[in-house]
């Protein structure tokens, strides 16, 4: 059996594990534990490389592995809201204080989450995935991932209030209070 | 001021994040795989039996090809070796008409693959195409094991994936139960089909499949698990003469017996492939690795010398190859005598040697040049598409 194609899944790893260690921030409120889990999963899709065949099968089986082995931490490690907030990471833009604030609260809210309900409003709000891959990179039902939306939507209103504006998230996710 | 979830996203997560290190990614990724490879097969022979095994019989198949004459055949009691398409022994050559990528020898004659995983026969002479193998995901590999005219191997789809086909009579089995299911990789909860072709012991057939490590009676469609609970680290290794043995996957150890929780430790003996002799008395394996040759896991990455274990009394017996700083057991050639190979470190010439495990004396019986030699590379009768 040939090994894995190492030059391909390096370009591959190069070009996309920027947007995967935001999505994972994202998920852990955390740059050293977004970079583990983004090691761990790239580790995965690299053993998975052979049967992956394209770009977009190893970005989805990527995705997948960040967000099963994330959930799988949560429950092992029974994080909780206390560990994102701890220590803000240095950002590209203006460190504004009000901004860093802002961005601070965000990584709260999210923390406030059930782990899968914060999976879901990351894959749909963050990546952009629709319902569908959502679903898949879950392993869930479609309508679960409506569900989740729209209670995880309705929880990010009630923490951040009007800092935030999701009515049309709200609205399109039949989530309107 | 009021801002939009996305854009609050992108702005929380516009970070500066290090390079991954890719080194340490492809290291544990090529860690995973060689376990992998290890518990699922190459060169193993295992079981497991549950019940109502679907054991389809067939005669010989449509498909077969007729493809070549040769009035006299391939002795089956010599050594032999294969490079492009002629199978060799020390006094003559054959023509299979074919590129072969992995053979193995039973007691009725002689089975192989070609580069595209067809199976063929080598029979009194005659080859006949015999099937086809899974070549995706996997290690295309023919399976079979001392004094049996079966050969075995994984075919191309279908839940009842495993073949088995005797070249003593042509009959032909489908069987088992390869369905999707959870790999148990922690995290990751993608389905896999898991079909394992480990070893043959007469008329039994050891696979894997979705039940787990299984014995099938081929006669009978009779399904024994043989892996218990609990102890997934041990899978089958080989089987004969009514013994089983079973490797640890974190160390290589080998044990025998009928099960793995009955089954003796062969200590400081590790695995080989030629395995368990006919009579199941001797265990052809290797000395254990030092910790040189061990991966940070504790994988084996290099193959200790060749040594016999008689299972009866633990009596180890180091075979004696002649200073040559790599070798390793190919089959049994009798009860008591095993072909083995024996090189030295890089591309040196390599040697086939017959080996008498009750002395370990070795002697000589082919000098049969290096294993990357022009454009064909050279195969033993392991049955694996790979050179070891």
């Amino acid at each position: 059996m040939p090994g894995p194609d190492r030059a391909a899944f390096a370009e591959f790893a190069a070009t996309r594990s920027g947007a995967l260690h935001r999505a994972a921030y994202l998920l852990v409120g955390d740059v050293g534990l977004a970079q583990d889990l983004v090691q761990e999963a790239l580790t995965k899709t690299y053993v998975a490389w052979p049967r992956l065949r394209h770009t977009e099968a190893a970005e989805a089986y990527t995705r997948k592995a960040i967000t099963t082995t994330a959930i799988t931490w949560f429950r092992k490690k029974s994080w909780n809201a206390e560990r994102v907030t701890g220590t803000l990471p240095e950002g590209r833009t203006d460190g504004h204080a009000d901004a860093l604030l802002t961005r601070q609260h965000l990584l709260g809210a999210l923390a406030e989450l059930p782990p899968r309900q914060r999976a879901v409003i990351v894959l749909r709000f963050y990546d952009d995935l629709t319902e569908r891959q959502t679903a898949e990179a879950l392993g869930c039902a479609v309508g679960t991932v409506k569900s989740q939306a729209s209670t995880g939507l309705r929880r990010l209103r009630e923490l951040l209030g009007d800092e935030l504006d999701i009515d049309d998230l709200l609205t399109s996710e039949g989530a309107l209070a | 001021m009021s801002e939009k979830l996305k854009d609050l996203m992108d702005r929380t997560a516009a970070i500066d994040f290090a390079p991954v290190d890719l080194d340490t990614i492809t290291a544990a990724g090529d860690r995973t795989v060689r376990r992998r490879r290890l518990a699922l097969g190459a060169g193993a022979l295992a079981l497991v039996l549950a019940a109502g095994a679907a054991v389809a019989v067939s005669g010989r198949g449509d498909d077969r090809e007729h493809v070549a004459q040769d009035p006299t055949g391939a002795p089956l009691g010599a050594p032999t070796w294969v490079r492009g398409s002629k199978l060799h022994t020390p006094t003559a050559s054959y023509e299979l008409g074919h590129e072969v990528a992995g053979y193995v020898r039973t007691t009725a004659g002689y089975a192989f693959l070609d580069t595209e995983g067809r199976v063929y026969s080598y029979v009194g002479g005659k080859v006949e195409r015999i099937g086809e193998t899974a070549t995706e995901d996997g290690l295309p590999t023919l399976v079979t094991g001392e004094g049996t005219s079966i050969v075995g191997w994984v075919g191309r789809s279908g839940r009842n994936r495993f073949v088995a086909h005797d070249l003593a009579t042509g009959q032909h089995w489908t069987f088992g139960d390869v369905r999707a299911v959870r790999s148990g990789d922690d995290s990751l909860d993608t389905p896999e089909e898991i079909a394992v072709f480990r070893a043959v012991d007469g008329r039994t057939a050891f696979v894997v499949d979705s039940r787990g490590e299984v014995a099938v009676q081929l006669d009978s469609g009779a399904v024994r698990v043989v892996r218990v609970d609990g102890n997934d680290e041990q899978v089958v290794d080989d089987a004969a003469g009514g013994q089983i043995a079973f490797v640890r996957t974190s160390d290589t150890s080998i044990s025998v017996g009928s099960e793995t929780t009955t089954a003796r430790p062969l200590a400081k003996t590790s695995t080989g492939s030629a395995g368990l002799s006919s009579d199941g008395r001797w265990y052809l394996g290797s000395t254990p690795p030092t910790s040189k040759d061990l991966g940070e896991d504790g994988f084996q990455i290099v193959l200790g010398m060749p040594v016999a274990v008689e299972i009866a009394t633990g009596r180890r017996v180091r075979l004696d190859i002649q200073g040559h700083g790599i070798g390793r057991g190919v089959h049994w050639l009798d009860d008591d005598t095993a072909l083995v190979m024996a090189r030295d470190e890089g591309n040196s010439p390599v040697e086939l040697m017959a080996c008498e495990v009750r002395s370990g004396e070795c002697a000589v019986v082919a000098s049969i040049g290096r294993y990357a030699e022009g454009k064909s590379p050279l195969h033993l009768a392991t049955g694996l598409s790979f050179d070891f």
